[in-house]
């Protein structure tokens, strides 16, 4: 997936002006598109963690394991344990990242789509937990968990997390470009060969689960402490399998090749989401459902016609524009010289 | 003292033996040819020898060390590597990158930038610098063999093995991969080539191994081989005439 458009630096500057007009423009429209806004920071962070996987060809479809994990982590930690919230929300995450290690021990040792299955047969799992009469003192079981209030002052909520978002961002460009970057992507197309040169595609693979972990774990604390104040167990992905598959719509339709997709589809899709969904809970109690279908029939439409997303078929369009110019400019030399003559 | 030893190796897939009892021995700086008749067991030998498969039975070491069990990435930091019969590049890298990451993750663990530059002199060497920064896609298949043995290279691989090199190429084309293969052998990297065809190995290796439905039939000089009555009869003996 090569979508190169300009150099690195190039693309951190657009992609922090593009979250910075995400910021600043809902600050001006109001409280609700600044909570629109926020939800658009986490689950760009959430995708991110998403793609990283599928990048290293892994498809996870239990990443709302490790979403639900940093959210109770992050409220555990601050109402069973009196940590600073502010602390809370990057050590929480940590329980992600232990998972994730976990998880990914096994799914290295897995081929293809038993990723997919083993990942999802986890977030069952992770509900029983959440709802289970042991873990009720720290669960508050299926009533859910009510947090502390996050101790910014509530304008900064926002920044806070545009902040968090630029961060992850850059986490993922750095793991591109150094050495491990190469290898992730010689492990996505081709384990074998991989395994050819030297690269152990199954400490790579854990590693990477690791730190998806921990972004995902990340994204679900962030959910609770700047949004929602409040942890319910069908964060889990479970029974609403909700909460595993925006990311996956979120990076597949934007083109989750590279983060800027990601982005795209991520500002593009996740106003689109609230909007549909609100407009359909007017209509029926299962509207939520019905803009999965929504979406899932969007992610076909975009698929056939871009298989890349959206940003893999503005990439090559450009790239095809260039190669078009300098055939032209190929063309005008060429032709010089021939009235030359 | 050999640089490889495979001894007894047998490989099953379900009632199919694939290898049935396979020695080789490769000392260090030969070039030695295997060849055989389709569904010899040519390329499983170089899958079990990489570790793509571990062997049912049989004993593999290399440098000295047993590998018969070790995982293919540590048999590639210890000076293994391979090209494939269909060429397998990392689609999404550059060509150099593609170059660059065999160098950062054989047999040495080198930065980025010290590996893009072993990777540029060395596409240099298998004349493919002029497409260091195309896709894999775009590339021919003379091209894509130059850059798999750019990639062994770039590994700084002390055995290579080379299955099939020459599938799908005459002409010139076929005459500038062997002549690269046979500059990385001047420059001291021990190669075993897998051949279907005699002809090509015929003026490049020193020995040549016959293999036939799992095992070993012959052994010896391009001369003593392809005079062998055995081999004669059950292989070449069909397909001398044709060469």
């Amino acid at each position: 997936m090569k979508l190169d458009l300009g150099s690195t630096f190039i693309r951190a500057i657009a992609v922090a002006v593009v979250l910075a007009i995400v910021a600043a423009a809902s600050t001006i429209m109001g409280t609700y598109p600044t909570l629109i806004a926020i939800t658009i920071m986490v689950f760009f962070v959430y995708s991110l963690s998403w793609s990283l996987l599928a990048n290293t060809g892994m498809v996870s479809l239990g990443q709302a394991l490790f979403f639900a994990l940093g959210a109770y982590a992050y409220g555990i930690f601050a109402i069973s344990y009196g940590m600073n919230p502010i602390a809370a929300l990057f050590v929480g995450p940590v329980m992600g990242a232990l998972a994730g290690l976990a998880v990914g021990f096994i799914s290295a040792r897995l081929r293809d789509w038993y990723v997919g299955i083993f990942t999802f047969a986890l977030t069952p799992a992770g509900y029983a937990l959440a709802v289970s009469s042991q873990l009720q003192p720290w669960t508050a079981g299926a009533v859910g968990l009510a947090t502390p209030r996050f101790p910014l002052g509530s304008s900064l909520w926002l920044p806070f997390a545009t902040v968090l978002a630029f961060a992850a961002y850059l986490v993922i460009m750095i793991i591109k470009k150094r050495r491990i970057g190469y290898a992730l992507s010689a492990i996505n197309n081709d384990e074998t060969a991989a395994g050819t040169v030297g690269i152990n595609a199954r400490l790579y693979k854990t590693i990477v689960f690791g730190i998806s972990g921990y972004m995902a774990a990340l994204a679900g604390a962030m959910f609770v402490a700047l949004y929602t104040s409040y942890i319910a167990p069908d964060y889990f992905g479970y029974p609403d399998i909700s909460y595993s598959v925006w990311p996956i719509f979120y990076s597949m339709i934007g083109g989750m090749g590279s983060p800027e997709g990601v982005l795209l589809g991520t500002v593009l899709l996740d106003p689109l989401e609230t909007a549909i969904r609100s407009w359909l809970s007017g209509i029926s109690v299962v509207g939520g459902n019905l803009a999965l279908v929504i979406f899932g029939l969007l992610l076909v439409v975009v698929l056939l016609k871009a298989p890349k997303g959206i940003y893999g078929y503005v990439a090559k369009y450009v790239e095809s524009r260039k190669a078009r110019a300098r055939r032209a400019a190929e063309a005008g030399t060429k032709a010089e010289v021939s009235t030359g003559q | 003292m050999s640089m490889l030893e495979v001894s007894g190796v047998v490989k099953r897939f379900g009632g199919l033996t694939a290898l049935n009892g396979v020695e080789l021995s490769v000392r260090g700086g030969e070039l030695v040819g295997i060849i055989g008749p389709n569904g010899a067991g040519k390329t499983t030998l170089v899958n079990v020898v990489m570790g793509v498969y571990y062997p049912d039975s049989g004993r593999i070491t290399f440098d000295g060390h047993d590998i018969t069990r070790m995982p293919p990435h540590r048999r590639a930091k210890m000076g293994l590597s391979r090209t494939y019969q269909v060429p397998r590049p990392f689609n999404d890298l550059k060509v150099i990158d593609n170059v660059a990451v065999a160098a950062m993750y054989g047999s040495k663990d080198l930065p980025v930038g010290e590996a893009r530059e072993i990777a540029e002199n060395l596409l240099r060497r298998v004349r493919l610098a002029e497409r260091a920064e195309d896709y894999p896609e775009s590339l021919s298949v003379v091209e894509l063999r130059k850059l798999e043995l750019a990639r062994a290279l770039a590994q700084e691989a002390k055995l290579v093995f080379l299955d099939e090199v020459s599938a799908g190429l005459v002409g010139e084309d076929l005459r500038e991969v062997l002549s690269v293969v046979r500059e990385l052998h001047e420059g001291g990297m021990t190669i075993v080539m897998i051949e279907h065809v005699m002809k090509v190995i015929f003026n490049l290796a020193e020995r040549i191994v016959v293999m036939m439905n799992g095992q070993k039939l012959a052994e010896g000089t391009p001369s003593e081989v392809s005079s062998d009555a055995r081999v004669v009869e059950s292989y070449l003996g069909r397909r001398w005439s044709e060469v």
